[in-house]
């Protein structure tokens, strides 16, 4: 037999062992061709408009993906030679030369790779275009997604992985020369302490958990990174003392209640708990830590993008609004029309405000606007409250409160003095609002009476801003004629509203919410797979670190099978253990992340849906890795 | 009355295709009474390791019949089984078999436990077997804590805690020194009379044979002798020297 020959039967023998494996790595090679794939596909076209921005995202993307690529598979294959120390030695006592016996975990580690990669590449290709269809759907944009091969995502994801592979078996097989034969027989592990666990240093663990959560609690708007931060520390030191101390002592006290302790399986599974929590501890902390931090990140992520109409209707509450030549003889209204008229379209609203530039003392300029006309525009966009207000009284509103109060200075007025034109005008502010009815870029407006308007507007002469702005019965729809309208209002060069009102003279909600999905739908998109990846990732950690100690169970379960227990009661055993190890981690990080939820919900939209789906997205692959765990682990300590 | 009954006892070794088969044991009858002391020698291959095998249920017979307390034990499948094993047999091995995430006292109830016996029977049987072995001060100690020689003695107690029909012990004190194993043996003759623990014993050394209340020796898979101890133990091994060294050959 020689050494190809032993590779094959190698590998044949452990396909069960490399089911898990294979599937790990395949899905990394998939998501990797998937993010290849749409890069390179010229079929979505709206891409192409905007690529400075997917271009960034996409490549940050691979390069998460190579990296959690690069650690699993390093890690998976470092798992496997373990493993197999003993069988590397036997070949090597059996007169094979540490050539052979290194071309031969070379070659097994390469097959098993490229078996990894035709699956993954293959899964990519068949996915891909429903994955493209979702991608599309994220971002809300119109393409139509077909199967596709992509020559050179496919070239991409084949050179890039075969490289990992490469590099990963030429650093297992040279270990066979770096190691001594008598390491490799020797025992993995010696006897360790049953840990007796400080309740000093738990209590503390605990105690600053909770502190965490309750200083999470008092975390308002604005936020400083600062106390953010405080918050992260104190829980994942939290996390990490109270998984050192407080879960030991936890496991002692179910030790002392002899009435359940003392039934049966469990006493195999928290005695086997207990026995190794201090070598698991440290871990399970991280990986709670971590894939909390993954679920907050996903959730975060997610809310921004679930905040983009709320959004887009913040910059532009009217469908369309542009600034009107009404003043220089109407070509550009006249203009728009035709373009309207050509699309069959009649706006539900349309309107020309004549927005008074004024000099408010000290801050320099602001606009007016009449009670009756911005009571009129409140109710078309149906947004804000009417004003009712008597001469010589005023309404301040905040038209880019965001930016305001993200740069702490949102202003407060008791009392203001308009001068327009030769007149200034002394008025009493009732009150200072966030009502929107502009673009942010006129801002702020004076809500005024309709008396003090007449005599502002006449002092303001010529110095008046006329706003378009139009409402549409259906303005996502009117996609093509807007996009339209945007090439026919001329640029910033165009009359005298360059600089105050902007350097986009044409603004259309479709327009903002377009982009806003791309911007947020691509960040998603993104988040969500690396996510996954991540996540799955953390769970093969657990899994492979399992594997590796039923290693040293097998001959405990030998003797509970001697001693009466059957292989039902060892299933049971197993399961609960294994169930802790993969229970604790899931439930405190779905709770560090709730914490960290609530108050990215104070400023982004209600998104507790979307996080209990990713939850439960989280939950059924952690659930899916524990069983497979479970079911490997029995197999392993009762064959 | 007979606690062990074996008639014409066969395990042919080989596959079943075919080819070479060997006969590990050629028709054994052997009974085991109530509160007997019974060695079993041997030497290499004679069949002893198969015949216990046979008797605890971990190996199945080609023919014959076993029949422990009554049961006919072949006829017994899945967990009926392991149950029977469980509640009716003891066993002791001789590298102890305890698990070393368990304290002694855990170790020694962990066939009750897995019995689902109520705590305080637990309690009081675990306090009795500890007493029987002498061990009641080291149950809260690990078995990397105590020497051989009490983990033995530990894994006497469990194999007794569950009071068993018969305990079954495989070379328990080849792993032993010689003090250690004194003391192991003493304890199986000690707990034989005043527990009437019927005890089946599979030794190759003649001096843990002679605590035996009876010897039988096996060769090639059939029985070639028996000797009954006449209560005195010196006298006892120097029979059973007398029947080994007739047998020759090898003793294990």
């Amino acid at each position: 037999m020689n050494v190809n020959k032993l590779v094959f039967k190698n590998i044949r023998r452990r396909l069960g062992d490399y089911a898990m494996y294979l599937a790990s790595s395949g899905f990394i090679v998939a998501v990797f061709y998937i993010f290849a794939s749409i890069y390179f596909n010229d079929q979505f076209v709206f891409l192409q408009e905007h690529s400075d921005k997917y271009q960034v995202g996409f490549r940050v993307a691979a390069i998460l993906v190579l990296i959690y690529g690069a650690a699993f598979i390093w890690y998976s294959s470092s798992f496997f030679v373990r493993s197999r120390k003993k069988e590397t030695a036997t070949y090597l006592l059996m007169g094979l030369g540490k050539g052979q016996v290194s071309r031969m975990l070379f070659l097994e580690i390469m097959t098993i790779g490229l078996i990894g990669i035709g699956l993954g590449i293959g899964a990519g290709v068949l996915f891909s275009k429903y994955v493209g269809m979702l991608f599309v759907k994220i971002t809300k944009q119109i393409a139509d997604v077909q199967f596709a091969l992509v020559p050179k995502a496919l070239g991409v994801s084949v050179l890039v992985f075969v490289a990992l592979y490469l590099v990963n078996a030429l650093h297992i097989s040279s270990l066979v020369y770096r190691t001594k034969l008598i390491d490799m027989y020797q025992a993995d592990k010696k006897a360790e302490r049953r840990p007796k666990g400080s309740w000093i240093m738990g209590t503390l663990g605990l105690g600053l958990l909770v502190w965490g959560y309750i200083d999470s609690g008092m975390i308002g708007i604005p936020f400083n990174a600062q106390s953010l931060l405080r918050v992260t520390v104190e829980v994942a030191a939290g996390t990490f003392l109270f998984m050192g101390s407080l879960l030991t002592l936890i496991l002692r006290l179910a030790s002392k209640n002899k009435k359940s302790y003392w039934g049966g399986p469990r006493l195999i599974a928290i005695s086997q708990l207990m026995y190794r929590i201090r070598g698991q501890a440290l871990s399970l902390a991280a990986i709670a830590v971590l894939s909390a931090m993954a679920l907050t990140a996903v959730g975060a992520v997610w809310s921004i993008y679930s905040t983009s109409e709320e959004e887009a209707r913040y910059y532009e509450p009217f469908d369309i609004a542009y600034v009107s030549d009404v003043a220089k003889g109407g070509q550009v209204d006249a203009e728009v029309d035709a373009v309207i008229a050509s699309y069959g379209e009649t706006p539900v609203y349309d309107t020309v405000l004549e927005l008074p530039r004024v000099k408010v003392s000290g801050d320099g300029r602001a606009y007016a606007v009449s009670e009756s006309r911005f009571n009129e525009i409140v109710k078309v966009q149906h947004s804000g409250t009417k004003i009712s207000l008597e001469p010589g009284e005023a309404v301040y509103t905040d038209q880019d409160y965001y930016t305001n109060s993200m740069d702490s200075r949102t202003p407060h007025y008791e009392e203001v003095t308009l001068s327009a034109g030769e007149r200034a005008f002394t008025l009493t502010v009732l009150d200072n609002r966030e009502d929107k009815i502009t673009p942010i870029n006129i801002n702020p407006l004076f809500v005024v009476s309709d008396e003090d308007y007449d005599a502002i507007a006449s002092s303001a002469g010529e110095n008046t801003l006329y706003l378009r702005g139009m409402m549409l019965a259906d303005p996502l729809g009117a996609d093509p004629m807007i996009r339209e309208l945007d090439r026919v209002v001329p640029g910033p060069e165009f009359g005298d509203f360059t600089q105050p009102e902007g350097d986009r003279e044409f603004e259309a909600y479709a327009l903002k919410y377009e982009n806003l999905f791309l911007d947020t739908g691509i960040f998603l998109f993104v988040e969500l797979f690396t996510g996954l990846l991540f996540l799955m990732a953390l769970g093969s950690v657990l899994y492979y670190k399992q594997l590796n100690e039923s290693r040293f169970d097998a001959p405990r379960y030998r003797i509970l099978t001697r001693v009466g227990m059957d292989k039902s009661e060892i299933r049971r055993s197993v399961g609960l253990q294994l169930g802790i190890v993969f229970g604790i981690p899931l439930l405190i990080s779905i709770v560090h992340s709730i914490f960290a939820i609530r108050i990215l919900t104070m400023v982004f939209a209600n998104i507790w849906g979307a996080f209990f789906f990713v939850v439960a997205v989280y939950a059924l692959l952690f659930g899916l890795y524990y069983l497979v765990t479970w079911r490997q682990y029995v197999a392993r300590v009762t064959a | 009355m007979e606690i062990v009954l074996i008639k014409n006892l066969k395990k042919d070794y080989g596959s079943r295709l075919g080819g070479n088969v060997t006969q590990a044991l050629r028709g054994i009858n052997l009974s085991v009474e109530q509160g007997e002391f019974l060695g079993v020698m041997g030497p290499s291959g004679s069949g002893k390791t198969t015949l216990l095998n046979c008797i605890s249920t971990i190996d199945t017979p080609t023919s014959g019949h076993v029949r422990i307390g009554g049961e006919d034990i072949l006829s017994l499948k899945g967990k009926a089984l392991t149950e029977f094993r469980r509640d009716k047999l003891g066993f002791v091995f001789q590298d102890f078999n305890l698990l070393d995430t368990l304290t002694l006292e855990e170790n020694i109830l962990l066939p009750l436990a897995l019995a689902r016996m109520p705590v305080s029977e637990i309690e009081k049987r675990v306090s009795q077997a500890a007493g029987d072995l002498g061990i009641e001060d080291l149950l809260g100690k690990y078995p990397y804590e105590v020497s051989m020689g009490q983990k033995q003695r530990a894994a006497v107690a469990r194999a007794i805690v569950g009071q068993p029909h018969l305990v079954l012990a495989d070379e328990p004190t080849g792993a032993l020194d010689s003090k250690s194993g004194r003391d192991v043996l003493s304890s199986f003759a000690r707990l034989n009379k005043e527990r009437q623990a019927t005890v089946l014993m599979v030794t190759h050394d003649p001096f843990a044979a002679s605590f035996c209340s009876r010897v039988v020796f096996l060769k090639d898979g059939l029985l070639f002798n028996e000797l009954i101890s006449g209560g005195e133990r010196g006298e006892f091994f120097d029979r059973i020297m007398d029947v080994l060294a007739v047998m020759g050959g090898d003793l294990r």
